[in-house]
């Protein structure tokens, strides 16, 4: 291995994942030390209203992060409204758009078996108490959200996210 | 955690030679592939993250909460216990 690919799989932070329009891988297997996990981002505006992709060999979860977008897959159509998220299985023909602006977070992996399309609404994950919950002790505090796990059937991956309050 | 706001990120499983140690901004993304992974934000601000992580073997090892909590800070469990209810 040469030494610039070593310094590429040892590298831990990618900068400034979130600063390009429309879809944007970031990390993978090839240029990572991650075994199986995708990162990218999905960020459409007025400018970049529209992005398609194929999931291929990969299951793919959007988490939106913020505003709104409407996604097409199978044939069928989907609001997501910020903190929903939606599986989508491999082998899929995607269309992701929006009306406004978007920020979605792309968790793929590479897996051998197709599983069900699946949308997941954040009201349901924050209704269910092994989904959403707190953490940590009185100075320590944090509320886990996971939006992708055993809610959803999928083959590799999980994902969420954890928010603090200040000094915590 | 938009600007000014920032944290700090650490990657370690020996906490004398980390992996990982570093200032970290919104849209920056840190991979683990292991190891005990402690975050703070700056006072007076949040630091919320997304996570994700894909499991070795498919189906089998997809599960959450399964985590090694640092030794001397595991009087509290893992915190992640309501996750396997």
């Amino acid at each position: 291995m040469s030494t610039q690919m070593k310094e590429a799989l040892d590298q831990r932070i990618f900068r400034g994942t979130n600063r390009h329009k429309g879809r944007h891988i970031s990390i993978t297997p090839e240029n990572s030390a991650m075994k199986h996990l995708v990162y990218g981002r999905i960020i459409l505006d007025q400018e970049v209203p529209r992005v398609f992709f194929e999931t291929g060999q990969l299951e793919s979860g959007l988490i939106c992060l913020s505003g709104k977008c409407t996604i097409e897959a199978e044939g069928q159509t989907f609001e997501l409204d910020t903190w929903d998220s939606i599986y989508l299985p491999r082998d899929t023909d995607v269309e992701v758009s929006t009306d406004s602006a978007v920020d979605l977070v792309e968790c793929a992996a590479k897996v051998e078996t197709r599983y069900p399309l699946q949308v997941v609404r954040y009201a349901d994950v924050e209704r269910d108490g092994s989904l959403r919950f707190q953490t940590g002790g009185p100075a320590t505090t944090r509320t886990v959200n996971i939006t992708l796990g055993k809610n959803v059937e999928a083959g590799r991956i999980l994902a969420g996210f954890t928010t603090s309050e200040p000094g915590h | 955690m938009p600007a000014p706001a920032f944290g700090v990120q650490f990657v370690y499983t020996n906490p004398d030679e980390p992996e990982f140690v570093g200032v970290v901004r919104d849209g920056d993304a840190v991979i683990m592939p292991s190891g005990f992974h402690p975050n703070v934000s700056v006072p007076g601000h949040k630091i919320n993250f997304v996570w994700m992580m894909a499991a070795h073997r498919e189906v089998e090892d997809r599960q959450f909460g399964v985590v090694s909590v640092q030794p001397g800070f595991d009087q509290g469990g893992s915190g992640l216990e309501a996750s396997r209810k």
